[in-house]
Order: C-alpha cells, then structure tokens, then sequence
C-alpha cells in the first residue's frame, strides 16, 4: 500500500485513515521512541478539520516524516538475504575482522570469511570484538526505475548487565561447582 | 551416510578421528568392547554427533562408553556434546581442570544462554553437558582418564591426562575473567571470545596398553611453561611410552609444533592424524604445516580434505564478494579416519572414509 503523507499536504484525514497509518507505522522497524508518536488522540484528529499538518501538535508531524521516510524505500526495496554473523576474531592490523556468516533463510550453510573494517559503520566500529553479532543485509534498491545493490551491515548494540542476569549466572555457576570431582592420580 | 563396516573385534584396538572441516571428535576402542570418546563434532549427514552415528552403526551397547572427555572447550570441539553426555549415561564426563576453578565456572554460566538468550559458544554445549550430569570430573596433567583390566586380552589399559599442566591454570582464569560481569553490575555485556590463544587449558592424552601406546594432543599448544615444552621438561610425562599413533595437536599448526614432541613422546614414523580448521584466510593445516608434517612421517593423514569453495547461488555468492574476501564454507566434506590393530600385532591398518585423505 502507498501512503501520500508530507507535512506540506493539507490536513484531510478522517479519523479510520488516520488508524491505518498508525497501524503502518506501527508495523514499521523503527526504534522505539518513534513508536510513541503513534498513538495520536482521536480528539486532536478531530479538532483540526481546517488546518495543515504543519499547525496541528507536533506529535503529528513527527508520525508524517516517519511513515514518508518508511515508506519511501521499503516498497522498492527488495531483500536478497540476511546474514547473521560473529566477528571471530580481528587481524593483528585490525584491518578485517574474521567472520561467520549465517543466513536468516537458513537455505545456506554456514561460511566464515574476512570483511575490511572500512564496512564497518562507524558508530558501530566500538563493538567490534570477538563474538560480537552483526546483521548483514544484502537488497536491490529500486530508484526512478533504476535497481542498485546495496546492503547494510549493523552491529548488535549490547546493555549493561542487569542485576537479574548477574544473580541467574551465579546460581548457574554455583550449580556447576557443586559436581565438580578431581580425577585419581595415575598409577 | 557413510558405511563404517564392523565393529572392532575384542582384541583389536581401534582410534578414529571424526572431521567434517570444521570440528574434531575421536573415538578409542580400548579392547574387549569398552570405549572412550574425546571432544564432539556433528555428522553432516545425520545432524547427530559423529561418534554417536559411528557407534549406533557399530552395533557398540551404550553401557560400553566408559568416558566423555571434553578437551577445552571451544565451539569446534563440543558440537554435540550435550546430547552424548545424554545419550551414553554410564560414561563419566571429563573435563579440564580449568573448570574446577570458581571465576571459570561463571564464564560457562555467563555465556550459558540462559542469563542473556543468544549469547553464547562452545560454552553453552559445555554448560548443558556439564549441568545434565551429577558428577563431572577434571583433568590435570599426572591423572588417570581412564584404567581398564582386560582380563581376557591380559593386558592394563591406561589413559592418562598429560596437561593442562598446573601452572596453566591460573594463567587462563586470569584471561577468561576479563569477559564475565562484576559482581555488582555496570559491565557491558560482551560476548565469550571465540577461543582464548594459545591454547594451554587442553587435554592431551596419553594411552599405553604396554606393548603400544597412542596420543592424542587435543589443541594444545606450545609455550614454555604451559605448553608442549612444558609438558616435556615432566619427568613423568617424558617418560611415557612413545605412541605410534598421533592426534596431531591444533590441526597441525606451527603453534603447537615441538620437535621434541616428535622424538620423545612418538615412535619413529607415527601414524599421524589431524581434522581441518577453517576459520576466514586461516586454513590450518597451511602448505607449510602439510609439509613439515610430511617430513616427520610418511603416514600422515586428514580426516577431512576436500574443497572449501562456497556453497551459495551464484547470485548471492556475486554479492557477498563484494564485500567479503576468503569466503568458504564452515563445515566441507566431512570424513574420518580409522586406525585399528590386533593387540598383539606389530603395525596399525589405516581406514580411510568419507573426504579424509593423505595429507
């Protein structure tokens, strides 16, 4: 479905028209502070019969250049495969970093190789290190009629450990302490 | 599949390497039924452990694993390893001494799976085996793996531990407990390293059925005082019957290579077998190592020797080049290789099956 939303476009929406767009917008892989913005209240749709999307609340505007800016690549894009890799390790240059690959589709078996760091994004260049995960997705971008390779290779950002997890893994450990037993010394 | 044949005979020794290019697994046939298996890798064709499909097609009862040796625990050596602890319940699970130690305990537990989903290595495989089981042993260098009175072939098999050696131990927790979280929280979760070089938390083993004896060297490593060198300035260690048959250590790289190794713990012109590693441009064994190998004995075999080439469409293979350089598959070619005597002969038969070759 194509959806016509830019701030310059006159306020005309009816409020089902609206909730379809919250749904798209919904659907759409984006972090989740833009998601937030979706959920308008029915009485400020209700209220702005007469005016532009640039006099209505913000919080309007910001789901108008969400859903365009979705909406503006994914329907001409289409996605080749997705690999989930772990760097296995880093060359002594720090040049490439060694890799598995693992395809989503799960058609392919694994691969390992070498990607040059100069792939690598560079707000993502601080987690490449041994084991980390990276997404690489391979697509044909249609623009004006014209169909590019691109791809993106993304790396998987990580959180503090909580303290929930710290207290799972040492009772996990303290499990395994329990069984341990020396073997007898050699004849 | 492959067709393995018979089993063993009673008085036949046997060692078999399993590889399917990236991943070791051995099976020992110590005599009169009783088995030990060491490390685990996956058959590609049935998707189970490799000693379990050999040992199913052998007819081999399960109550005659005697033990399941994990030598360390990296991803290529335990694919599997969960479900053989399972499956042979008799078999005492051994590990290295490494995990007897508290902060390497938590390293399983913190890459386990279950505190962060997803986070894991070989470390899940070893925790899931390690926690299925009531009792897990450990392994230094002095002790005993396994003792068996065979009485009807009169003879005492023994297997002993030849690392990790002592001082190795705490070299390696200090290394390993960079990547687990304080106590108290604010540490960014990681992820478990691949693997932690060089390798000197490995066990390698010994065998001698008192005429003939075998070793199998695991991935461990040379370093002077907690590798191969190490090993060999013990007197006990050095005064080991030599093997005629050889594990080949680390997929015969130069790292684990000693000399010494090759004139005091191996007969003259061993039977010498190594897996494959494949990890990026690192192909191990590499032209030189292939060479070198050849030079220290004619009988020199992989388990595992066919091309690596990607298999991916065309298409997509086109892309991925772009981007990557020295693609290739992980797993390729799967095969073992099989060396089986008569206890009281003099010489191995060497069985080659699947993609293993001459090196």
């Amino acid at each position: 479905m194509s959806l016509q939303v830019t701030t310059a476009e006159p306020w005309r929406f009816k409020r089902d028209r609206f909730a379809d767009i919250s749904q798209e917008v919904h659907s759409l892989p984006l972090p989740s502070r833009a998601l937030e913005v979706t959920t308008v209240p029915p009485v400020a749709l209700k209220n702005a019969t007469n005016k532009t999307i640039a006099s209505v609340p913000k919080r309007v505007e910001t789901i108008a250049a969400l859903a365009s800016r979705a909406i503006d690549t994914s329907p001409n894009s289409v996605e080749l495969e997705v690999w989930e890799g772990v760097v296995l390790g880093l060359d002594p240059s720090k040049k490439y970093m060694k890799v598995k690959l693992e395809a989503k589709s799960q058609s392919i078996e694994s691969h390992t190789a070498e990607i040059s760091m100069d792939r690598v994004p560079e707000q993502d260049l601080d987690l490449v290190r041994p084991g980390a995960i990276f997404y690489l997705s391979l697509f044909d971008q249609t623009t004006k009629g014209t169909v590019r390779n691109s791809q993106e290779l993304r790396f998987r950002r990580r959180p503090d450990w909580s303290s929930q997890q710290i207290k799972r893994i040492q009772a996990d450990a303290k499990a395994l302490a329990g069984k341990m037993r020396a073997r007898p010394a050699s004849a | 599949m492959i067709n393995y044949g018979a089993a063993p005979l009673s008085h036949e020794l046997e060692v078999t390497l399993f590889g399917p290019g990236y991943g070791e697994s051995i099976a020992v046939h110590f005599g009169e039924g009783y088995w030990m298996l060491v490390d685990s890798c996956l058959d590609p064709f049935t998707k189970k452990p490799a000693a379990e499909t050999y040992l199913t097609q052998l007819g081999v009862s399960a109550d005659n694993v005697r033990a399941i040796v994990a030598s360390h625990w990296h991803d290529d050596h335990v694919r599997g390893l969960s479900r053989l602890v399972n499956i042979y319940p008799k078999a005492e699970l051994q590990v290295s001494a490494v995990f007897s130690n508290q902060e390497a305990q938590v390293f399983l537990a913190t890459f386990n799976g279950n505190a962060a989903p997803k986070l894991t290595r070989g470390t899940s495989e070893m925790y899931a085996a390690v926690a299925s089981r009531k009792e897990v042993f450990h392994l230094l260098q002095r002790q005993s793996v396994v003792e068996l009175e065979l009485s009807a072939l009169g003879v005492t098999a023994r297997a002993n531990a030849l690392s990790p050696v002592h001082p190795a131990l705490s070299s390696f927790v200090a290394r390993m407990a960079t990547y687990i979280p304080t106590q108290h929280g604010g540490t960014t979760i990681g992820e478990a390293p691949s693997e932690l070089a060089p390798n000197i938390e490995a066990v390698a083993i010994h065998i001698d059925w008192g005429t003939t004896a075998v070793l199998l060297g695991s991935d461990l490593e040379e370093h002077a005082r907690f590798g191969w060198s190490a090993l060999l300035a013990d007197d006990w260690v050095s005064a080991r019957r030599p093997a005629d048959i050889y594990k080949i250590s680390h997929h015969g790289s130069a790292t684990a290579h000693l000399q010494q190794k090759w004139t005091s713990l191996l007969q003259h012109h061993p039977v010498a077998c190594l897996t494959p590693f494949n990890l990026g441009s690192v192909h191990l064994p590499t032209d030189d190592d292939r060479a070198r190998i050849r030079l220290l004995t004619p009988h020199a075999y992989t388990a595992s020797g066919a091309t690596r080439k990607p298999q991916i469409q065309s298409d997509k293979l086109k892309r991925l080049n772009d981007i990557c350089t020295s693609l290739s598959r992980l797993n390729a070619g799967f095969g073992a290789v099989r060396a089986r005597k008569d206890i009281s002969a003099t010489h191995w038969r060497v069985e080659l099956f699947g993609a293993a070759q001459k090196l």
